[in-house]
């Protein structure tokens, strides 16, 4: 992990309140793999005061770029930054998502920004050899339906839910899911999935039902991002895990929902 | 000019300067060492260890609130014989000074925690914490000077260590329980701990923290900590090491104007992982420019 300036290279709405910034850093972006997450400081105040979690939404050579919501005072700073601006970067964090040798089929599924940081993800599985890579997303509306296109561009099969039905199903995005893997014939590929609680535990229990392999990126309030303040402890089979440092990614199977 | 000397003495404990990186924020020191140069640091101060493993509190375990935080992590550790075993290894490879903080619910458990860290030669010191909000029990022995002054004599007559006894600010007056941890034997008193507090989700209409209840640190407890830091340095002789919401080289200097002979950082770690060296820096420079050759002439020059 190093702490670094990076410097935002270009910084824009996608969506009504999403924004996606590129920040060039070539010495984070060169480490850093799909799964993993960075932490910013957003600007120099008290408030906000702690630095926040991003996963890498696209890592490139010489960047890396984040997608997000603005929800609180750290998103609404960093929605204001331009390109030139620099930024306090430390990554990356936390261990990546890991597939499983051999294995050619696999599911994506994303909930609202969960999207984030399962786009590095996909790119890097669309490059096996051979794989055949789908991905469900859902959202609450067509509004907030992010990296639809991205996915189906770099050649994944992308399912669409929403919440009222403007784009995709009407339905969550765990809906889709079940059906795409009904019947005893139906597929058998390994689950990545990130989202809302709600939805992980939902899909964690679907892979369970249908005995496929299900790695979760998992959110928990994160105040040192590494390892030294025990904060964002979840409850696993073998005791308290830390998301920043023993995750954020999990076998589903090891969390207690 | 000569480089200002910024080293401090706690006890028998020489520093190469006052800034200490305190406990529950820098892990054993290991989880740092990519991050700023250890060696330079003054002092650092391990999460605190209790005689036998502690799971924790319930998540979530940390809140931002205004300006500050509020954590309940509840003294997860792994215990000291874990603790022995797996740390000091690292800890040897390092050059700065290690206090080891200790914590328990009975007296006999801090003496025998201290007994067994008075045999490591890599352990400095110990500061004996009696004041963690967010276990049950563990404000016990910091709310009277009786009960503060029991512990630290019981670890006294165990330990050859010098001894810090970490203080809460959540009592009546946080002066009598430094003056009872000197009388007893303690060789500095640090503080202040965080302040109890808590955060309410108003939809869910339950409190933020898994625990209910947490501490609250950052730059919100500044001008407490600072006032109570000033009270105490007036009644005990032994050295004051301060604390709460420092975030840069202005706020170290507060607290050693107000009487501290070293400080304390902590949510500063999280915030940028390089304040210690930042805040060395920042004093050093601050003495060439007042040309100020030893720091100790800055601990406690408050003019009133």
């Amino acid at each position: 992990m190093i702490q670094v300036a990076g410097k935002v290279t270009s910084n824009r709405k996608v969506k009504p309140g999403y924004y996606l910034m590129a920040v060039k850093c070539p010495v984070i972006a060169k480490k850093a793999k799909p799964g993993q997450f960075l932490t910013i400081r957003c600007g120099n105040s008290t408030t906000p005061l702690l630095r926040r979690p991003f996963g890498f939404h696209r890592i490139g050579p010489s960047g890396f770029e984040i997608l997000y919501e603005r929800i609180g005072k750290g998103t609404t700073f960093l929605s204001g930054l331009k390109a030139g601006d620099e930024i306090d970067v430390l990554g990356p964090l936390g261990n990546g998502f890991s597939v499983p040798k051999g294995k050619k089929d696999f599911i994506i599924v994303a909930g609202g920004i969960g999207v984030a940081p399962l786009v590095s993800l996909a790119e890097s599985l669309a490059k096996i050899k051979k794989a055949e890579v789908c991905a469900v997303i859902g959202a609450r509306s067509g509004k907030a339906l992010l990296c639809e296109d991205h996915f189906k561009k770099i050649g994944i099969k992308t399912m669409a839910a929403t919440d009222d039905g403007t784009c995709g199903k009407k339905c969550l995005a765990t809906g889709v899911l079940s059906e795409f893997l009904a019947g005893e014939k139906g597929p058998r590929p390994v689950i990545f999935a990130c989202g809302p609680g709600p939805m992980l535990k939902a899909t964690a229990h679907i892979a369970k039902e249908r005995g496929l392999e299900c790695y979760v990126s998992l959110e928990e309030n994160i105040a040192c991002g590494v390892g030294a303040c025990l904060g964002c402890a979840i409850k696993t089979r073998s005791g308290y895990k830390l998301v920043c440092k023993d995750g954020p990614v999990f076998n589903a199977k090891e969390i207690i929902w | 000019m000569v480089k200002p000397n910024l080293k401090v003495k706690i006890g028998g404990l020489e520093l190469r300067n006052p800034v200490i990186v305190a406990s529950g924020t820098f892990g054993s020191g290991e989880e740092y060492k990519d991050l700023l140069d250890l060696d330079k640091i003054g002092a650092i101060v391990t999460k605190s260890i209790t005689l036998r493993p502690r799971e924790g509190n319930p998540p979530p375990r940390v809140i931002e609130t205004p300006s500050g935080m509020l954590n309940s992590i509840g003294l997860q550790n792994d215990g000291i014989d874990a603790f022995i075993k797996d740390k000091i290894t690292f800890l040897n490879k390092i050059k700065t000074a290690v206090i080891v903080s200790i914590a328990a619910h009975n007296i006999d458990d801090y003496a025998e925690i201290a007994g067994k860290l008075d045999k490591i030669r890599r352990v400095d010191a110990i500061e004996i914490n009696i004041s963690c909000p967010n276990v049950k029990g563990g404000l016990e022995f910091a709310r009277e000077p009786g009960s503060a002054a029991a512990v630290v004599a019981k670890v006294r007559a165990v330990s050859r260590k010098p001894l810090i006894t970490k203080l809460s600010p959540n009592v009546k007056d946080i002066t009598e329980i430094a003056m009872a941890a000197e009388d007893a034997g303690s060789d500095a008193v640090s503080l202040v701990n965080t302040f109890a507090g808590m955060a309410i989700d108003i939809s869910a209409k339950r409190s933020v923290l898994g625990n209910v209840v947490g501490g609250l640190s950052g730059p919100a407890i500044k001008p407490i900590a600072l006032r109570m830091v000033w009270e105490t340095a007036k009644k005990v002789k032994i050295p004051v090491i301060g604390m709460g919401g420092i975030m840069g080289y202005e706020d170290a200097l507060e607290f050693i104007i107000a009487g501290a002979a070293a400080v304390e950082i902590g949510t500063v770690n999280f915030v940028n992982p390089r304040a210690a060296t930042d805040i060395i820096g920042g004093i050093e420079k601050y003495m060439r420019q007042e040309k100020i050759k030893n720091i100790k002439e800055l601990t406690g020059c408050l003019r009133t």
